[in-house]
């Protein structure tokens, strides 16, 4: 038996980082991310997106708790208020760190003060409390073309609709991202450099605008548990199924039950994705 | 990114919590170090989380020598290094010494002597390894004077075994670019001491005034410094000329 196993030790740790939140998808087909679109919907300039978002508030996690976090952790989180380009974003965890597993609350905040984004995250965890996910149950299907895609609606997002599966070989590591976040964590640079979360949880956006033809849409929130980290070389599948589609506050919502998995066997991450497809038009805002 | 790292004892108030937020205001990582201040434990978090600093708190029974080594572990684990050691826990209890309780006499002993001894040990290995590093042990103002101290004697004694004990690690450690100094207050306003009994004291320092936690936060901080590289198995009175 450990000597240690007698000794109680409480730990808690405060971890921070600052970054200037870059708008990195101005050039994207989702125009909720240009500036004159977003004004139409009420909001001051283009989004920043939450997937930037989310890259930024997985920085002191991964810091902190490298691949214990990536390969076996998890993270809830949800986008309250955007943030726009040039703003100071600034991220603080909070770990329990003597937890089994161990907890870390996130807040993606502005310098006001107002919290943006907030997480909640789970190191060394190995529960599959997203639900058991085994391959089968995510089968693989064609995309449509990109000229074929639907335009999603409450009658066509049913739950349980099998997703269009997409596939990306990774190349890593992937200077262009890092760059794009300010990104300096040595865990994504190397010959061993693992996939940035950014780059994972942008997957899941992906899926969503290759087997629709959406609109202005938002991010809304992620629930996600890692099960491996994807490394250079591997392709990576996503794979998965509407979960639910519904209305809140003239805001049109579809989440999404996705499974990426690596090389055709290995289960990378599992997550459930939300977004809103149709966000309520400032006229109705205003209204 | 380079950083550096401090493990505090005591670190959740007082003397150790001015420290804290003094060091975090230069960049330090602080991982404070405490027994029972829980509440006070949360609140420096809070604090040096508005001042986004990286910092840790550890509930830890430094007296235990596996506790006190499992908290070096810990610490390094999580931030791959431990550049000073801040020894400021130091508990203390006014009984007559021959009223004194085995219990008491031990704790006095526990708590202000050994953690030293079983956390240096620990620290010691990756500041070697780096070849730098600080430690910084509390003692008390008039401990070098030996004198009778029947109201205080076991923590007494324990404060000067501690300076005997600093200036031993200071010439073990020279060659390895670690230092090891002492600080010895004499009545600062901490919180440790009742207000009424540093009032009375007041007549006794020659200043005539008690001194503050930030007193001893910028004479720890300078020891810490390249420029006080050369400062080693030194015991600094912060007394204000009381005690000496």
């Amino acid at each position: 038996m450990s000597k240690w196993l007698c000794v109680l030790m409480i730990i808690r740790m405060v971890l921070t980082y600052r970054v200037r939140a870059r708008n990195t998808s101005a050039d994207s087909e989702n125009k909720i991310h240009d500036d004159a679109t977003a004004a139409s919907f009420g909001f001051r300039g283009g989004l920043v997106p939450g997937v930037t978002v989310y890259g930024y508030m997985t920085v002191p996690i991964v810091e902190q708790f490298g691949l214990d976090w990536l390969e076996r952790g998890s993270m809830q989180v949800k986008f309250h208020q955007p943030f726009y380009d040039g703003e100071e974003v600034i991220v603080r965890a909070e770990a329990e760190a003597s937890a089994d597993p161990i907890n870390v609350a996130i807040t993606a905040g502005r310098e006001d003060g107002i919290a943006c984004a907030t997480a909640l995250a789970t190191v060394n965890e190995r529960s599959a409390w997203l639900g058991v996910q085994r391959l089968e149950d995510y089968p693989k299907a064609p995309l449509p073309t990109i000229e074929s895609r639907p335009v999603p609606s409450g009658e066509l997002l049913v739950p349980g609709t099998v997703l269009g599966t997409l596939t990306e070989r990774m190349s890593l590591p992937d200077k262009t991202v890092l760059e794009n976040l300010d990104e300096r964590l040595q865990i994504y640079t190397g010959s061993d450099a693992v996939a940035h979360p950014f780059t994972l949880l942008g997957l899941a956006n992906q899926i969503l605008v290759r087997n629709y033809k959406l609109g202005p849409w938002i991010h809304a929130a992620s629930d996600l548990i890692n099960w491996s980290a994807a490394r250079d070389g591997e392709e990576v599948s996503v794979r998965g199924r509407i979960a639910e589609c519904f209305e809140r506050k003239g805001h049109e919502f579809v989440v999404l039950d996705l499974l990426l998995v690596a090389e055709g066997t290995r289960i990378v991450q599992h997550a459930r994705h939300t977004a809103i497809y149709r966000p309520r038009p400032i006229s109705e805002l205003r209204g | 990114m380079e950083h550096k790292v401090a493990l505090i004892t005591g670190g959740a108030r007082g003397i150790g919590r001015a420290i804290a937020l003094t060091l975090a205001e230069r960049g330090w990582w602080i991982a404070a170090c405490y027994r029972k201040s829980e509440d006070d434990a949360n609140q420096l978090l809070a604090m040096l989380k508005e001042r986004d600093v990286n910092a840790m708190s550890a509930c830890a029974d430094v007296s235990d020598p596996d506790a006190a080594e499992l908290l070096v572990r810990k610490v390094e684990d999580a931030w791959g290094r431990i550049d000073a050691l801040i020894n400021c826990a130091g508990p203390y209890h006014r009984v007559n010494l021959l009223e004194e309780t085995i219990e008491g006499w031990h704790q006095m002993f526990d708590n202000n002597l050994h953690p030293i001894f079983y956390l240096s040990r620990a620290v010691v290995s990756g500041m070697k390894e780096r070849k730098w590093g600080r430690i910084v042990n509390f003692g008390m103002a008039n401990a070098d004077q030996h004198v009778g101290q029947p109201q205080i004697t076991a923590h007494y004694i324990a404060k000067s075994g501690v300076l005997i004990l600093t200036r031993s690690l200071a010439k073990v450690l020279a060659p390895y670019g670690i230092t090891v100094n002492a600080v010895s207050p004499g009545f600062i306003e901490s919180g440790s001491a009742p207000i009424e009994e540093l009032s009375k004291m007041i007549k006794n320092i020659p200043a005539g005034y008690v001194g503050s936690v930030e007193d001893a936060a910028s004479t720890v901080c300078y020891l810490l410094s390249d420029e006080a590289r050369y400062i080693n198995g030194a015991n600094i009175h912060l007394s204000r000329a009381w005690g000496v």
